[in-house]
């Protein structure tokens, strides 16, 4: 059980820079033109309060970590109209913040993570359990493959919750498959009794909305319940929306990434793609080595990338898969692998690459693109020298 | 005649802003029975560039003349690569070639009158349209022959002309002209081996017949409506085959078809596959079209997204990719008014066009003048277009707000309005992490 309770913010790190590097014109801004620089960035009107959260979230954030002073934020939209040209000011930190990420912006990604570990317990938790080991989240995302094969379409797993039923015999039997170990007696106990409760909270709904629509908020309340008590032992006991904000924040500090095409995991497999040193206590981080990164992975590419094809046992294999294995048996990026495919994929004297474009879209990966085109399949033939 | 309002509006673009009405549409898209105003300076440096690559160095070459090309607008300013002008270039200049058989524009590069009178030429125009049921390779170009055969050069049609020319190349009997012609395009076409024409089938027969005859209008009136859309699709490019022997026989040393709308084709064709390899066996590997008649798609980025995935990949056909080295040769990328004097001459000769009669101005970009057409310029990113539109948008609003003079200050908001929706140069990678 995770020992404090945490609110990661909802946010891109990205935004943070780009947030705080507001403030290099003027040492005072308002959230208003936080929100202006956030439809700028993104390319919108700046009329109405478009993303007026997202710069509320920002600046709360940034806050937190001590770059700038704001005291209260809004709560809602009626709120924000009263305080949106409330002053936030940037304090020194903020401004080292400004200048370290104009002269380096990796360390200045470095610091954040450093920064943000010290202030957030849940990602203390999670970094810890990611140094030691893979993690593997059955998040559910179809109804007959994850929870039973019954539930063929949604109005029958709707009809059935709406008589306060569901197959969670089955559930559990499918997430102790697809997390490739027992679920503990405890475990099955918290899990059957939550879902219990949600079928007695959701009947009505079951009941009254359309059954799509109802089938899509079930399953993320389901993933609610089994996401947190399938990781209570490793302290990750929160939802499954702080799951998926971590595994984006790694991706964007290029520590961890996440990604659910590989063949022999199903799920989301999680994994780290650098070196994460902790102090003693694991109170902060001692120092961050980046031994997967372009450099690193880019030498003896092609063979590397032989071994992760083989793997497959297919002439042609889904280029998804290939860069799911390759990353997780080299531990990288799969933007290290895209930018060293998008280097080496005319082959060599020892190995010949054979690409075929994208046919059918992945369920949840980026694809892979290649010369301006979507990679579906490859095949590495190694020449006979 | 149209309705008189009764409010000045009308008043004050005659009287003062010297103007019969507005002469920018709301959405200028080209079309060839909406032609508008033709501007060919807007291209600046890309307009050499499209007769170099598609015409000039093809007609240097002795043999093996094909182009498959594409022509772009990858200009980075509109990510969507639209309102560039290609139509209207393609078909425009298609026009203009067919009046003389490219002659004066020989002339205009500086080619010598005794090659101009040996290398004749034509050019022909088609797109994609589903709404006339234009979903193949083969109707589109069957199109595309129509455009040529229709074309004029002021007092008969190029059919006529061709014909005309075919007549004296062959010595034709007197009164048995499309006999003869008949007779020589037979012989013509069963030179080539692998040519499998089926010359006995009736719409074939037909066809080539009234190809021969000195009946334009109903030759055309049997393409566009006697050749069924299943024969256009399964037999279309035997039709274009026979057509290209017949320009052969005229003497004709070389043609290029332009393509338009290339993405309608990803989004509406039934048989893709199928009619993909008609196109490639037809344009590459079949005689004589593979060896003098070029193809020229119109190509912007999202027709690229849409048809990158058979094009090369699955048909090996030449890639149409703008952003590849090794196709500039093949590609002529428009870039929209890069210039001051380009997007100056495209607004004043759209203005004198609708020029009253006998009124006089300071400048030929009155009612506006070169600061505001060059700051609308700018906030359009050089898109003609858009450039038109927006010159188009703010007449409407000065007239209707009875404003005499239209001076930056009242047409800054309106460039700032769009702005604020799609000019806002895009920040998003000055903040991600670097790759380590």
């Amino acid at each position: 059980m995770a020992t404090d309770t945490d609110s990661l913010p909802r946010i891109k790190l990205e935004d943070l820079f780009l947030t705080i590097r507001e403030f290099e014109k003027d040492p005072a801004t308002t959230l208003e033109r936080l929100r202006c620089r956030i439809c700028v960035n993104r390319k919108q009107k700046l009329s109405g309060d478009l993303y007026w959260s997202t710069a509320r979230d920002n600046a709360i954030e940034l806050q937190r970590l001590g770059l700038l002073e704001a005291g209260s934020f809004p709560k809602d939209k009626k709120a924000y109209e009263l305080m949106k040209e409330k002053q936030l000011r940037i304090t020194p930190e903020g401004n080292a913040v400004i200048a370290l990420f104009r002269s380096d912006r990796s360390a200045a990604y470095d610091g954040l993570f450093k920064a943000m570990y010290a202030v957030h317990p849940y990602l203390r938790s999670f970094v810890k359990a990611i140094t030691q080991h893979y993690l593997v989240a059955p998040v559910i995302t179809s109804l007959k493959d994850h929870v039973s094969p019954r539930y063929a379409s949604a109005k029958l797993l709707s009809d059935d919750v709406a008589e306060k039923q569901l197959d969670t015999e089955c559930l559990l039997s499918l997430t102790e498959k697809r997390i490739q170990r027992p679920l503990t007696p405890a475990e099955v106990n918290t899990i059957s009794s939550a879902v219990r409760t949600l079928l007695e909270e959701s009947a009505y709904g079951a009941i009254s909305e359309e059954p799509i629509d109802f089938t899509k908020k079930f399953l993320l309340k389901l993933n609610d319940i089994v996401l947190p008590n399938v990781f209570r032992s490793m302290d990750l006991a929160f939802d499954y929306r702080t799951h998926r904000t971590l595994w984006g924040f790694g991706q964007e500090w290029k520590l961890w990434q996440s990604t659910s095409a590989h063949p022999d995991y199903d799920g989301r497999l999680v994994h780290r793609t650098a070196t994460i040193r902790l102090t003693h206590q694991g109170e902060s981080v001692a120092s961050l080595m980046y031994d997967s990164g372009l450099k690193n992975t880019g030498e003896n590419f092609l063979f590397r990338l032989f071994q992760a094809y083989q793997k497959l046992k297919n002439t042609y294999v889904p280029a998804w898969s290939l860069r799911a294995v390759f990353c997780f048996d080299n531990l990288c990026q799969d933007s290290v692998f895209d930018k060293l495919m998008e280097e080496h994929y005319t082959g060599s004297d020892e190995y010949d690459l054979q690409l075929e474009i994208h046919r059918q879209k992945g369920q949840h990966d980026r694809p892979l693109r290649i010369g301006n085109r979507n990679i579906g399949l490859v095949r590495v033939v190694r020449r006979q020298l | 005649m149209p309705i008189k309002l009764k409010s000045g509006s009308s008043n004050l673009m005659n009287d003062v802003y010297g103007l019969q009405e507005n002469p920018f549409r709301t959405a200028p898209i080209y079309s060839i029975d909406r032609r508008g105003t033709y501007v060919p300076e807007m291209y600046g440096d890309q307009y050499d560039e499209f007769y170099q690559k598609f015409f000039l160095n093809p007609l240097s070459k002795e043999s093996n003349k094909q182009v498959i090309g594409a022509l772009w607008s990858t200009h980075s300013g509109d990510s969507l690569g639209k309102g560039y002008g290609k139509s209207m270039l393609m078909a425009e200049e298609s026009m203009q070639i067919n009046r003389d058989l490219g002659a004066s524009k020989l002339r205009k590069f500086g080619v010598d009158e005794g090659d101009i009178i040996e290398n004749p030429f034509v050019s022909g125009y088609c797109t994609f349209d589903q709404a006339k049921d234009v979903k193949s390779f083969a109707a589109a170009l069957l199109d595309a022959v129509v455009f040529i055969l229709e074309s004029s050069d002021g007092d008969r049609t190029l059919h006529l002309k061709l014909r005309e020319r075919i007549c004296q190349r062959i010595e034709a009997e007197e009164g048995f002209e499309g006999e003869s012609i008949e007779r020589a395009l037979n012989k013509e076409l069963r030179r080539y081996r692998g040519l499998n024409i089926q010359l006995t089938h009736a719409t074939v027969r037909s066809f080539i017949e009234r190809l021969c005859h000195n009946d334009t209008e109903e030759l055309v009136k049997f393409i566009r409506h006697e050749i069924g859309p299943r024969v256009k699709a399964n037999q279309g490019f035997n039709f274009v085959h026979i057509f290209n022997a017949f320009l052969m026989l005229a003497g004709i040393v070389y043609v290029v078809y332009f393509v338009d709308q290339i993405e309608n084709f990803a989004k509406f064709a039934r048989n893709q596959e199928r009619d993909l390899k008609i196109l490639r066996e037809s344009i590459c590997q079949t005689s004589p079209t593979a060896e003098f008649a070029s193809f020229v798609f119109q190509m912007h980025i999202q027709a690229l997204q849409v048809i990158e995935d058979w094009w090369d990949n699955i048909e090996h056909l030449p890639s149409l990719d703008a952003s590849k080295p090794i196709n500039t040769m093949r590609i002529v990328d428009l870039k929209g008014l890069t210039t001051t004097k380009e997007a100056t001459t495209l607004a004043a000769r759209y203005l004198a066009e609708k020029r009253v009669s006998g009124f006089r101005v300071a400048s030929d970009l009155h009612p506006f003048d070169g600061d505001i057409v060059e700051a609308i310029r700018q906030a359009v990113k050089g898109n003609p277009r858009k450039f038109l539109e927006q010159l188009g948008a703010i007449l409407d609003n000065a007239a209707d707000q009875q404003r005499k003079k239209i001076d930056l200050p009242f047409v800054q908001p309106y460039l700032d309005d769009d702005s604020s929706e799609t000019n806002v140069v895009p920040e998003e990678e000055e903040y991600t992490n670097p790759e380590r």
